[in-house]
Order: structure tokens, then C-alpha cells, then sequence
């Protein structure tokens, strides 16, 4: 249970981030398709947007994806032979907006190309990749809820723990009482027993579940560097505090568990 | 039977018309009034099932009764707000036939297991407990699991425990039922000695020669749920029965 709401909390800290990240990145960018079949109307279209782009003001990178580079994306989907082809590939310019987390430089754009080029298409990378990190925030926040309920969870367990303790105890409790122990030197007694077992068993969780986020946290890294914000210390001292708050809550909703039931005997 | 109309300075123990019922079956104790005074050794004796474990568990305060009016070390138990309770048990000391020691612990832990719930320190401990094991010949097992020890050890780890904390008022539950005659013998001499030294006993037995064995002991008598013989006829020995507060 504790390995299980580390790797939560790892996503949720890993995920969220970075879905924030994404966004950032495709707030601001687009890429202008231009499709005409005629390479010279398509070189002057290009020609004409660029023209225009240059000084407006809400714009700030514009790069013409080089002819070779569309060849070669094209060629991944429709295999070498295409480069042999006299099949026409679109133009594609990619445009840096000024403000990154405003619709506005998009709207613009939109009306600066129809103006010059209107069979010309506007693709936000929003548009396509928002869906996206929308997910990851999702699933980021249900990582993090499930973190918790399984937080929860384990102190429920230690509340049925505890319950079942007293139940098998109940004469070791009757002697207690009868030397005059309280409630509470008895609720100690077994918050003390609680706090051992569930030490013992989110401590070995805890290890299993932090070598699991060091080497995921890598492996993501690998995989998608631009994404992963992993690696800082904020977020894996709260992973690894999740073994203590395990057995903080387990000791605390024990304890109550056993006052109360205390409570109910003469 | 009525209960003694005299409040004496000398009494322990006072009940007044004390009813008991468990759930809502019938009154396991009904109408019980006596006083015990302060020093004095007492038997309770009764067949099986008469109310005898009942009556002490109202006396060490394991219960409470159902009605009427209890009172231990001049304070009224019934209104008693449950957080005191513990520091009126701990002036009690008990004994029981099956004698409920705790089986993880070592006998020096279920002897120094009072010593400990009333916060004496661990570097405080060893004196009392060592002196509690030598009265009870129990020294040499000092480690031993109750599990590990005969039922005359294990009744003599129980008087240990029952007596360390100096209680004013010690109540045994047929103590000497699971042992030998011999060591019947010698655990009552166990009580007489500390009663000598000023506690209240309360013996429950229905093991009419060892009540004989005590001189000066009171005896007071349970059947179905009620003080039987109020008049004192059984009380033994008939020099002492006014020391118990029963009038007829």
C-alpha cells in the first residue's frame, strides 16, 4: 500500500508538471500548411506569408520546414519510393507566437495568412496536443486521489487492526484496567504495537516504492526529457515522507479506535 | 436483611440495597447491604453460582451495579466519573482462581506491571519487586513465562502482583482453587500476613477448612444473589460478628 501511494504520488508529481509544461510549450506555436499542388504558387505563397510574418508583431520565430525534412517525415508513413514521386507535399512553416497563453496571437495569425493566402491552413498545436495534456493533468490528479485513498486505506487497516487486537486482548485489557491502568496507558500500549507492524511494513514498502519512482522517474527522463520536470527535491521528499504519513495516520485513527472501544468497557 | 444505619470511620466498604443485572435478564445480586471495616479479613462463601464473582466484581470495581448505593474508601462509586476509577482500582488488589496473568510478560513483569501503570520509574522498580518475588519464594523464577510455571507459581505471581502497590483492600476469587491443599494452606498464610499488616482481605471460597484456618476471619454468606444469614450465625468466629455492619 505505501509502494502503491508513493508511485501515485509520483505520477501525480511527475504528470502534472508536465502536462503544464506541454501546454506551455503548444500554447504559442503553429504551423501553417500551405497546399498547393503547383510547387512555383506554393514557393510564392510561402514567400508571401513569410513576407508578412516577418514584421508582425505578434510573432516571434518563423522557420520554413526545409523540403528535405517534409520528405523525410513523408517518407516514415509512405515509405522510401515517395522521394520518386512527382506526389506534391505541402509546405509548412512553423511560427512562435509573442504571448504564449492568449488565443489572441492565433486569431491573428489566422486573419494575416487568409489575408495573403487563403487556401493556406492554420494548425494551433493547441488544437491537437491540448487533448493531451489535458490527460495527464487527469490523470495526474487521479493519481494523487488514489494516493491518498490508499492513505486512507491503510489507516482503516490499522483501525481493523487495532479493533481485532483488542478483541484478542480483551483479557490482557480486563487485567489492565483491574491494576488500574487508564485509557489511555492502554491505548498507548497498542499505538505502540501498531506503530511497529505498520513501521516494519511501509518502511519495506517505502524502500521497494522509492527504487520504483527513482527508476521510473529515469526511465521517463529517457523517454521524454522535454516533458519530465522530475527530480526535484520538493517532490521526492513528499514521496518520501508518505511512509510516515502512513504510519502517522495509522497510529492516529488506531488510537481513537482504541480510546473509543476502551470508552465502552466499565 | 438492612444495612448498618452506622457510618463508621473505620468502614471500607459500604453497600447499600446494591442490585445487579446483566443485560436485561434477571438481578444477578439483589438487595445486597453490608460494610466491611478497614483491616478486617472476610469470607464470602456461597455454592456455585450463588452472585459471589458478581459481589466482587462490584467490590473491585469491575462493574457497577445496576442500583443502590456503593461506597469504597468513603466515596461513591456509582456517580464515580469513569476517567477516577483508575485511581480508586489501583488501591485494589486482586486475586483470581484462574489468576490472569499476562502470558508475554516475565513474572517480574506481571509483578511490576502495577509498579508501572502508576509511573513508579524502571530504576525504582527492581527494589520492590525483588522484595514482592522473595516473599513469594519466587525469586529464582523471576524470568520465568507464567506459561512455564506451576499453578502454585503462577497463584503466588498473582498475590505478588495483587499486593506490590500496598493495596488497602485485597479480593481474591477462590484463590486456592487450582492448587494443592499445601499450597491452599500457605497462600492463605500469604493473606493473613498482609493482613497483619493492616489490609482489608476478601476472600471468596467455598472451601469450608480454610476458612476455619483464619481466626478472626468474618463470613459472610451468598445464595441466589442475596446476603444469606444475615443474623451472623455462620459468621466465624461468632466473638467477631460485630465487626461486620449487618443487622438483622
Amino acid at each position: 500500500m505505501t509502494m502503491l501511494a508513493m508511485l501515485g504520488l509520483a505520477a501525480a508529481i511527475g504528470l502534472t508538471p508536465a502536462a503544464g509544461n506541454l501546454s506551455g510549450q503548444i500554447a504559442g506555436r503553429a504551423t501553417i500548411q500551405i497546399i498547393d499542388a503547383d510547387p512555383l504558387v506554393r514557393r510564392d505563397n510561402v514567400r508571401a506569408i513569410r513576407d508578412v510574418l516577418r514584421d508582425a508583431s505578434f510573432v516571434s520565430a518563423v522557420r520554413t520546414v526545409p523540403e528535405r525534412e517534409l520528405q523525410a517525415m513523408a517518407s516514415q508513413w509512405l515509405g522510401d519510393g515517395i522521394l520518386e514521386t512527382d506526389m506534391p507535399l505541402p509546405a509548412l512553416i512553423d511560427v512562435d507566437l509573442v504571448e504564449t497563453n492568449s488565443t489572441s496571437g492565433i486569431t491573428r495569425l489566422r486573419e494575416a495568412v487568409a489575408d495573403v493566402t487563403p487556401t493556406a491552413r492554420v494548425i494551433a498545436h493547441a488544437d491537437w496536443l491540448g487533448p493531451v495534456a489535458t490527460l495527464m493533468r487527469s490523470v495526474g490528479w487521479i493519481a494523487l486521489a488514489a494516493a491518498v485513498a490508499l492513505i486512507g486505506m491503510a489507516a482503516m487497516v490499522a483501525v481493523l487492526a487495532a479493533r481485532s487486537a483488542l478483541n484478542s486482548q480483551r483479557a490482557t485489557i480486563d487485567v489492565l484496567h483491574l491494576v488500574g491502568a487508564t485509557d489511555a496507558q492502554i491505548a498507548r500500549m497498542f499505538q505502540r504495537q501498531i506503530a511497529g507492524d505498520t513501521l516494519v511494513g511501509a518502511g519495506a514498502g517505502g524502500l521497494i516504492g522509492l527504487a520504483l519512482v527513482i527508476f521510473l522517474g529515469w526511465q521517463l527522463q529517457l523517454v521524454t526529457s522535454a516533458l519530465a520536470t522530475g527530480g526535484d527535491w520538493l517532490g521526492y521528499t513528499f514521496i518520501m515522507l508518505i511512509p510516515l504519513f502512513i504510519v502517522a495516520a495509522a497510529i492516529f485513527f488506531a488510537r481513537l479506535a482504541v480510546l473509543r472501544a476502551l470508552r465502552s468497557m466499565p | 436483611m438492612t444495612a448498618t444505619a452506622r457510618t463508621n470511620s473505620n468502614e471500607i466498604v459500604r453497600f447499600d440495597n446494591v442490585g445487579l443485572r446483566y443485560g436485561v435478564g434477571a438481578e444477578t445480586l439483589s438487595d445486597i447491604s453490608f460494610s466491611l471495616a478497614r483491616g478486617a479479613f472476610y469470607f464470602i462463601a456461597g455454592p456455585s453460582g450463588a452472585g459471589k464473582t458478581s459481589l466482587l466484581k462490584l467490590l473491585y470495581l469491575a462493574h457497577r451495579p445496576s442500583r443502590g448505593q456503593i461506597s469504597l474508601f468513603g466515596q461513591d462509586m456509582v456517580t464515580l466519573d469513569r476517567r477516577r476509577l483508575p485511581g480508586f482500582r489501583r488501591r485494589i488488589g486482586v486475586v483470581f482462581q484462574d489468576f490472569r496473568l499476562i502470558e508475554h510478560l516475565s513474572a517480574y513483569d506481571n509483578v511490576a506491571l502495577p509498579l508501572r501503570i502508576a509511573g513508579v520509574a524502571e530504576r525504582d522498580l527492581a527494589g520492590p519487586v525483588d522484595e514482592m518475588l522473595d516473599w513469594v519464594n519466587l525469586a529464582s523464577r523471576q524470568h520465568a513465562r507464567p506459561s512455564t510455571l506451576s499453578g502454585g507459581e503462577q497463584q503466588r505471581v498473582a498475590i505478588a502482583r495483587a499486593v506490590i502497590a500496598r493495596p488497602q483492600l485485597l479480593i481474591a476469587d477462590e484463590p486456592t482453587g487450582n492448587v494443592d491443599p499445601d499450597m491452599a494452606v500457605r497462600l492463605l498464610q500469604l493473606f493473613e500476613g498482609l493482613n497483619r499488616a493492616g489490609t482489608t482481605v476478601v476472600v471468596a471460597t467455598h472451601d469450608i477448612h480454610l476458612m476455619n484456618r483464619v481466626s478472626g476471619a468474618q463470613m459472610m454468606r451468598v445464595a441466589k444473589g442475596r446476603l444469606a444469614d444475615p443474623t451472623g450465625a455462620l459468621r466465624y468466629p461468632p466473638a467477631s460478628r460485630q465487626r461486620v455492619g449487618f443487622e438483622s
